[in-house]
Formats: C-alpha cells, sequence, structure tokens
C-alpha cells in the first residue's frame, strides 16, 4: 500500500508517489509469489469471515468442528457483511485478518485482480475440479441459489408469474428491491436489462424501467432477511430476493412464498475465498476442501436450500425440487456476467445514490 | 500576604501542570484515536480513487483538492449535506419541545425521583438496533400508532410513518431525548426554589416566574443540551440507515456508502472532513450567539 511493501526495490518513494497509479495491492500482489518461500504457515488457528444467520450455524455443525478435530486448532468467526470483509482485508492486504472469507457472486473478483485475495485453483483445492463452472468464476463456489419474486399471499392474491409484475400498480407503496449496494441489487440491474431487451450489458433500458418503479417503492432492502422482515410486518407485499432464504422462513411457518418468474430468476453464487497472504495456509485450503464436500454441501442443501456446487452431489426429494440443483437447472437461471457487474458497480451505485434514493 | 512574585509565579506554573497532568490521560487518547486518525482521513480526502475494468480499487496518491471541487460542483452532496443538518436541527427543536416539561418534573420530582430518571435512561439500557426494529413494529403499516389512528377513525388509510423522513425523525429523537433531559435537569436542579418564592413574593403569577426567572436562569442547560443533540444527531448512522429503509441519504449514510459500497476511501474521508468542518463552524456559531445573548441580559 506504500512505499513500505518492498516497492522501493524498484522505485523510490517519491518516483513512485509521482508516477501514482497503484491498486490497493496490486503491485505488491505481483511481488508476494517471490516471497512465497520463507512464509509461516501457522495450523493453530484460523480466522473465518462470514455473514450473520444460517450460514455459519451450519458452518460450526460441520467444517468447522471436522477442522478443529483434525488439527486440533481453533477456528474463529466473525459475522459482518460481505462489504466490510473486502474493507478490512483492502485496509491491510499484507497481514490479512481474515485468512478465508465467504463472499457472493462477483464479489471477490476485484480482491482476486488487486491480489488481495489468491486465484482458485485445483492444484490446491483437488474438489475444485468438481464445481460446476458457475462456481469457479470468483473463488470457490460453496453453494448455488437464485434471486426471483418473494411476496406475501395473504396481500398479492394472484400468484405473481413474470418480473413484470412487480410494476402491478395495485402494490403501489408496498414494493421492496434490493439496494444497489447488495449483491442481490448489482445482479437484479443487469438481470431486468435482459429480460427487457435480451442483453444484460443495456442496462440503460434497465434504469429507466427501474425509474418508473419508483413510486411503488416501500424500501430498498440490505439483505433477504431485511426483506423478509418487512415482507412478515405486512409493510411489504412483494419483493425481489433469495428463493434459498424465503423457503426457510416458509418452513417457520412466514406466511411467505416464492416464484421463479418466467423470463428466469438470476443466480446467486455463495463462494469462500482465501486471503493470499493468510500465515495459515493448510488450515485455510482444508477448510475449503471440507466446504466442498459431501457432508457440508448435504447439510447447506437440507437445511438451507442452497443448491450443492458440486457437481459429484446427488439430490432428491423436496430439496432437489426447490434448490437450484444441477446443470440443467443452472441453464435455466438467468446467469450474469460479473466481470462486467464489477467493472460498472461504482458507476451504477452512484447514479442509485442520485436518482433512486 | 507571603511569597515573592517569583514564588507566585512558580505556583501559577505548578498549578498548571497539574492541570496539564489532569488531562494527560484524556488528551493523549484523543490525540491518538480521534485527531491522528481525522489527519490521516484528511490526507486521504486529497487523494483519488479509480476503478478498474473488473473492479479493481486503483489509489492515485497525488494531493489535488479534487474530491472537494466535486462536493462544490455537486447539487446532490448540497443536498445531502441540507438533509443533515435540517434533520438535527428539528431533532433538537423537538428534544428541547419535549424534553423540557420531563426535564422539569424531574428537576422538582421528590418521592419518584430514582424511577423517573430511570425511565428517562430506559432507551440506553437498549441496543440502538433493538430499539429501532421496536420502532419498525410499531410505526409499520399494520403497527400500533396506525391502528390506533385507524380504529380512532383520524384516518382512513394507514399513514407511511417508517421507511420516510419521518422515521428517521421520529427514530433519532427518541435516541437523543435523555441527552437533551439529563443535561437540563442537572441545570435546573441547581436553580434555588426559593427564587420563585421571591418571585411570587414580588407579585408574579406561576407563568411569570417560570417565562422571567426559570427559564432565563435554565438557557445554559438548553444551549448545552442542544449542541450535544445536534452534534450526536448530525453523525447518527444506525437509526437512519434503518429508519429509513434505503431511501433518505444523510452524510453519515452516504459516508459509509462511498467508503463501503463504491470502495472510494478518498471521497468518504472528504465527505467526513466536509461534515466535521460544518458541524464544527455550526457549533461555534451557536456558541458565538450564545454569548452575544449573555452580553445583551
Amino acid at each position: 500500500m506504500d512505499g513500505r511493501d518492498g516497492l522501493g526495490m524498484a522505485f523510490s518513494r517519491r518516483t513512485f508517489l509521482k508516477s501514482a497509479a497503484l491498486g490497493l495491492g496490486v503491485v505488491a500482489g505481483d511481488r508476494a509469489g517471490l516471497a512465497r518461500g520463507g512464509e509461516v504457515d501457522d495450523t493453530s488457528e484460523l480466522v473465518v469471515g462470514v455473514w450473520g444467520g444460517a450460514i455459519p450455524k451450519i458452518l460450526k455443525k460441520t467444517v468447522i468442528p471436522d477442522l478443529e478435530a483434525r488439527y486440533r486448532c481453533k477456528v474463529y468467526v466473525k459475522e459482518g457483511t460481505g462489504g466490510d470483509r473486502m474493507a478490512i482485508l483492502r485496509a491491510n492486504p499484507r497481514n490479512p485478518a481474515f485468512d478465508v472469507v465467504h463472499l457472493a457472486d462477483g464479489e471477490a473478483i476485484p480482491l482476486i485482480k488487486e491480489g488481495i485475495l489468491e486465484e482458485p485453483s485445483a492444484r490446491v483445492i483437488p474438489e475444485f475440479a468438481d464445481l460446476y463452472p458457475v462456481a469457479q468464476i470468483s473463488g470457490y463456489g460453496q453453494g448455488l441459489s437464485d434471486v426471483g419474486i418473494a411476496y406475501s399471499p395473504q396481500k398479492v392474491k394472484e400468484r405473481p408469474t413474470s418480473w413484470l409484475d412487480l410494476w402491478n400498480p395495485a402494490y403501489k407503496g408496498h414494493v421492496v428491491i434490493p439496494s444497489m449496494k447488495t449483491t442481490q441489487g448489482s445482479s437484479f440491474l443487469p438481470a431486468l436489462a435482459k429480460v427487457l431487451t435480451g442483453d444484460q450489458r443495456n442496462v440503460e433500458a434497465a434504469k429507466r424501467k427501474l425509474l418508473e418503479l419508483k413510486p411503488s417503492i416501500l424500501a430498498y432492502h440490505r439483505g433477504t432477511s431485511h426483506a423478509l422482515t418487512m415482507l412478515e410486518q405486512g409493510d411489504a407485499w412483494i419483493s425481489v430476493t433469495i428463493g434459498a432464504y424465503v423457503y426457510q422462513a416458509r418452513d417457520k411457518g412466514q406466511p411467505v412464498d416464492f416464484v421463479r418468474p418466467k423470463e428466469g430468476s438470476f443466480s446467486l453464487i455463495w463462494f469462500i475465498d482465501i486471503a493470499r497472504h493468510t500465515r495459515h495456509r493448510t488450515l485455510a485450503r482444508e477448510y475449503v476442501r471440507l466446504a466442498l464436500q459431501a457432508k457440508a454441501q448435504r447439510a447447506f442443501a437440507e437445511e438451507m436450500y442452497l443448491g450443492p456446487s458440486n457437481r459429484k452431489i446427488a439430490l432428491s426429494g423436496k430439496v432437489a425440487e426447490l434448490a437450484v440443483y444441477g446443470q440443467q437447472e443452472i441453464d435455466r437461471l438467468i446467469n450474469l456476467d460479473w466481470m462486467f457487474i464489477e467493472g460498472q458497480r461504482p458507476s451504477w451505485i452512484q447514479w442509485w445514490n442520485q436518482h433512486m434514493v | 500576604m507571603a511569597g515573592s512574585i517569583a514564588e507566585r509565579v512558580y505556583h501559577l506554573k505548578r498549578s498548571r501542570w497539574s492541570v496539564l497532568a489532569g488531562v494527560l490521560p484524556i488528551l493523549s487518547v484523543y490525540v491518538a484515536l480521534l485527531v491522528i486518525p481525522m489527519l490521516l482521513l484528511g490526507q486521504f480526502s486529497l487523494y483519488r480513487k479509480l476503478t478498474g475494468e473488473m473492479g479493481q480499487v486503483v489509489l492515485i496518491r497525488e494531493v489535488s483538492l479534487a474530491n472537494y471541487a466535486k462536493f462544490l460542483a455537486s447539487p446532490f452532496y448540497f443536498r445531502i449535506l441540507k438533509d443533515t443538518l435540517v434533520m438535527a436541527l428539528t431533532v433538537t427543536g423537538l428534544c428541547v419541545l419535549l424534553g423540557y416539561p420531563v426535564a422539569f418534573s424531574l428537576s422538582r420530582a421528590r418521592r419518584w425521583k430514582g424511577i423517573l430518571y430511570l425511565l428517562v435512561l430506559a432507551p440506553f439500557f437498549v441496543s440502538v438496533v433493538i430499539r429501532t426494529y421496536g420502532w419498525m413494529v410499531i410505526l409499520g403499516h399494520n403497527g400500533l400508532v396506525n391502528w390506533l389512528l385507524l380504529a380512532s377513525g383520524l384516518v382512513t388509510a394507514p399513514v407511511p410513518l417508517i421507511y420516510n423522513y419521518t422515521g428517521i425523525l421520529i427514530g433519532v429523537t427518541h435516541i437523543m431525548l435523555p441527552y437533551m433531559v439529563i443535561t437540563l435537569e442537572a441545570v435546573l436542579r441547581k436553580i434555588d426554589r426559593s427564587l420563585i418564592e421571591a418571585a411570587q413574593g414580588l407579585g408574579a403569577n406561576p407563568w411569570q416566574a417560570f417565562s422571567r426567572v426559570i427559564f432565563p436562569l435554565s438557557l445554559p442547560g438548553l444551549v448545552a443540551g442542544s449542541l450535544l443533540v445536534f452534534a450526536l444527531s448530525v453523525s447518527i448512522f444506525t437509526t437512519p440507515s434503518l429508519m429509513g429503509g434505503g431511501r433518505i441519504h444523510l452524510m453519515s449514510t452516504i459516508i459509509y456508502e462511498e467508503t463501503m459500497g463504491q470502495v472510494n476511501w478518498p471521497s468518504g474521508a472528504m465527505l467526513a472532513w466536509v461534515l466535521l468542518v460544518t458541524t464544527l463552524a455550526v457549533l461555534g456559531l451557536s456558541q458565538l450567539a450564545a454569548r452575544r445573548f449573555e452580553w445583551r441580559r
């Protein structure tokens, strides 16, 4: 991040400041490979960064106890948002506060390019080769899910079928869509572009359509649990959010249902990434491997309706029907170009702040 | 009186040193954890951020005022700054209106004082997030308030009380009220009750005794409480971000978004400095105004 990162070898601090362009760790990352030889690999502890809720609960029943037993180590779980994790890693890439982070969709792509997270590879994680291609893009895909329409059957009498049903004037003041700063939100825009024009890059059309939806909006949600809370309280009637979480809520008795619109729901893939400069590399890799193996994959499917990312895992029954399961079903989703999204996201957020808020 | 000038100077110096020794621990904490980080933030606000093709963050460590120029040229940022200041001022006003009667009765209370104090402080016992979720339940379309309004026939359709500006005002006022009440009560309690008797003895009715004697004497508390409430509400984050439903931007929420959402640390740092300077300016001006007011009297 500054002259201390070993850049002094090539540049003096001053020419460096003058020549100036520097990623938060991009250049430093390239040098890191050289330093690998003398790297520390401590197997006494591992710090994992993940969201709150169901995911850490299942990890604490599967991956974590197995890893702790095998290595007699201690795994620390720090819960927070993906944005928090990314900011914390960027603040100190050479001395990462997390060894392993859970991120969604393409969130990890910029950090991999910046040299903060490791490029995924079957060389270090053999299970990587067994993952569906969509789960190989920005780390080690750990579970598959999709975003469609969640609604309250008490308020919305006719089951929605299309994304365009969100624009139904009957729902005015009760529509909740994801905020642009969430991964769901930054995927919704290109997904809508695809629905409207057939081209996910034609976001201008989607922006115009979203502006038409603005008068119908109750609030923008910051994640599925936020959307579900508003649906439960009756303020929200219809929302755009993750199917897997809606099914969990329905199982717990909340009157809520989920629809995959006829134009296709859009994918939301859950990834795990390893910090490039972790000091606990063996544990980090083993953690990822355990998460991609049958025990954890099944637990995530059965308890959370996350489709397995590992092609070798077979499901049956209700879980197979509701989760995003198998290549056929993946192909039916609107699969988004996360490289494109990550490059555009900052400008979309800016647009959002100025026009949708 | 014993002592040469040298001795007196020595004593003066020693007392200054003892004052310094007293404030040194807290001062060093302030410098280490507030002043230095704010200066670093100021340095960051002079840099720029670019976005790579795949969202890589590229920091340009060249000193320029580009971020500040962006702020000055943007009606969008100005509107947010204005909304933030108006919100903080409105909350301060509401806290004065709601807090003064409470503080006054509290300062006069004898038997139930402990319990009343506890009630005023009660909001502090629950975390901000939980309190805010409580408001979501009470203020929602199917919440208690709308149910009462509908049942009483005052309205025919639920009133939107949350996920908008009203929601933010209610939530923030609730959180700030204890600061106002406690500050005011401390001043009101110290006002000698015999002053009221004296005023009444001189023919003042209760209202006159209050408006001409008590109220002016309570002004320092009112000013202190207002400054405290204003300074805290101008930068409050959790409640507006939850109660605003992501539809209202204030300085704190936009700083968070630029820093975390867009990973634009320089721009976030710039906004933090703008907020700091504006807040200090408002506080400074009100101090000046308060001093003027005192001279006139």
